[in-house]
């Protein structure tokens, strides 16, 4: 087990290491003056060459990029243009709203796409099966940010049930969370049906019940075990588009996660500050699948057997 | 002797597009039997059609883009059937011209994306090894960046425009189809009608073109439905944070951006440039669904 999960890690390496180049050659076709922007529009020209000097903006690309990366080595992602703050301060303040959303989604995903995905299996052709599905479907199609309009128009302007924006109490958190999961909650449903349906055709699930299991337990211990491992990654992908997708929850709902710091840096052509979260978002969405193959390898008892021997 | 070969050429080109044209019959056949499928490609088609004769159905610059005080924030009535916005537009006249740009930027990101990723997919799949490798890692590392924070960084840095949305969006969504491809020729390349090919002496590009890709056809048309469906969300998300397309270009999400601090009173605002989104992506899902179980050989009757 120690092998695999030292394999996924070393293989995680090469792939941040992408991140950062792509992360790095994107913002150096910036046709800003990273000098201009420090010292405002009203410093001399000679200043802001000679800072733009000083901070090596004039080096070839290469020396640029092995700079970037060996501060980054030293944990020195650079300050932000704002406030010359390092970056990192503004994203650690900032984090554990964009966390808090993110879990609190995927739980709520997990708990509506995995249950009902298994029911809908189960009665297939159920009148529920028919309901999930199609709202599956047409959930799928809704954009989040559109979902999140109206709900703060039906549940705070008119009922005045939840607070529009802020994030003062768990009741902020509500309809950003729902918003956010139920997109991925009508896509795990409609995974978990598929590979359902497939699972409880199998002849272990035959098995199971010929050796007088009961009916609940051969769903949801010998029939979901084996479908789930599909599902397994795809809650790991949406965890990737969570991440993404809470940048435009955070600004319909006026939370100060990470979302609204990097629209206000992009508006700010605050670079430092840009590249750093999207390469600590990354990273952490590398290190969510790193966890679900290392997850996989638990559920899954060939890979686990290909590791132990 | 010429005359002979030119012939048999000739006969075979024949064959090959009768083959082609059975099996586009085929697939079709099949689409037809899928009501859901055929409900999308309906709709589809409706807002295609609105969307290209958007100019004689509503002036774009006197009702789209020219604001009317005087006519501001009506609600929907028989002159204006989707109301006016804050500004006094008529905001039907704006939602079928925003289908317009959105539709464009949807099946142009598209169709760049799938050109690119078909070069990158197949090339690596063809080639593996080192080059192979370069590729995929780099894809890799795309792909581990979510497609919205990469479409945000890159608009960030080269600046709002039409153009550098599609750029934008297009280097987000090469990696997926980079990779059908290159699953679709790893599958193929082993067998004998490649090497058989190869023989003959066919040049590379000869030998991916004609033998290879065919085979990715069917995922990549899937792909293509869902992916044009996305890139309309994801421009409309852009937009709605005021980082896409900018007012007052009439863009479904701009639309949704600047009329949210009037829903309250008038809710119809946000209703319908909402829809706009919601339906043509659902249809472009209910037609790729549709089209994923047609070209299934698994499922043939």
């Amino acid at each position: 087990m120690h092998k695999y999960v030292l394999k996924r890690l070393i293989l995680m390496v090469p792939i941040i290491l992408g991140v950062i180049f792509i992360v790095f050659t994107i913002t150096s076709l910036t046709p800003g003056d990273p000098g201009r922007m420090m010292l405002g529009m009203t410093a001399s020209q000679e200043a802001v060459d000679k800072l733009n000097e000083e901070l090596g903006f004039n080096d070839p690309y290469v020396v640029r990029f092995a700079k970037y990366l060996g501060n980054i080595v030293r944990g020195d992602f650079g300050k932000s243009y704002k406030n010359n703050q390092p970056v990192f301060d503004e994203i650690f303040a900032r984090f554990p709203t964009t966390l808090k959303l993110a879990l609190a989604s995927i739980t709520v995903t997990i708990l509506i796409g995995i249950p009902l995905g298994v029911l809908a299996a189960v009665r297939q052709y159920s009148k529920l099966d028919m309901i999930s599905t199609v709202s599956a479907l047409f959930i799928a199609a809704v954009p989040s940010f559109w979902l999140a309009l109206v709900c703060i128009l039906a549940f705070s302007l008119h009922l005045g049930w939840f607070p529009p924006n802020g994030i003062g109490s768990i009741a902020h958190y509500v309809m950003p969370t729902f918003t956010l999961s139920v997109v991925y909650a009508a896509s795990i449903l409609r995974m978990t049906r598929t590979t359902m349906l497939e699972s409880i055709r199998q002849d272990y699930v035959r098995t199971a019940r010929g050796k007088g299991a009961t009916p609940a337990q051969v769903i949801w211990r010998h029939a979901l075990k084996n479908a789930l491992l599909p599902v397994v990654t795809s809650m790991g992908m949406s965890f990737g588009g969570l991440l993404g997708g809470a940048v435009v929850i955070e600004q319909v709902f006026g939370m100060p996660g990470l979302g609204t710091l990097l629209i206000n840096a992009i508006k700010m052509k605050d670079i430092p500050q840009v590249m750093a979260i999207t390469i600590f978002l990354a990273t952490l969405f590398c290190t969510i699948m790193l966890l679900v193959d290392i997850l996989y390898a638990f559920i899954d008892p060939r890979i686990k057997a290909r590791y132990t021997s | 002797m010429t005359s002979k070969t030119a012939n048999w050429e000739f006969s075979e080109e024949l064959f090959e597009e009768y083959k082609k044209k059975s099996q586009i019959a085929e697939v079709w056949r099949r689409l037809k039997k899928s009501k859901t499928a055929m409900l999308g490609l309906f709709v589809l088609t409706t807002i295609i059609l609105l969307a290209l004769f958007a100019d004689l159905i509503r002036n774009y610059q006197s009702m789209a883009i020219e604001q009317n005080i005087m006519n501001r924030l009506q609600s929907p009535n028989s002159t204006h059937w989707f109301g006016t916005d804050a500004q006094g537009r008529d905001l039907f006249a704006r939602v079928i011209h925003g289908a317009r740009i959105s539709l464009l930027l949807g099946f142009s990101c598209t169709a760049i994306s799938v050109f690119v990723g078909l070069i990158l997919g197949s090339v690596a799949g063809y080639f593996g090894g080192k080059i192979d490798g370069v590729i995929m890692r780099i894809l890799d590392s795309i792909m581990s960046i979510p497609a919205i924070l990469l479409s945000l960084a890159i608009v960030a840095v080269l600046g709002q425009s039409i153009p550098n949305l599609i750029i934008a969006m297009t280097v987000a969504y090469v990696p997926g189809f980079a990779r059908i491809v290159r699953a679709s020729v790893l599958t193929v390349i082993g067998n004998e009608y490649i090497e058989a090919a190869k023989a003959s002496g066919l040049g590379t590009f000869r030998i991916i073109s004609k033998y290879v890709l065919p085979n990715a056809f069917g995922p990549i048309i899937v792909e293509i439905t869902m992916s044009v469906a996305s890139v309309i969300k994801a421009v409309a998300g852009l937009s709605f944070i005021g980082l896409g397309i900018i007012p007052p270009t009439p863009e479904w999400g701009a639309m949704l951006s600047e009329s949210r601090e009037f829903m309250r009173y008038n809710p119809y605002l946000v209703l319908y440039p909402g829809l706009a989104i919601v339906l043509t992506s659902l249809s472009l899902n209910l037609l790729g669904d549709g089209l994923r179980d047609a070209l299934d050989p698994r499922l043939k009757d």
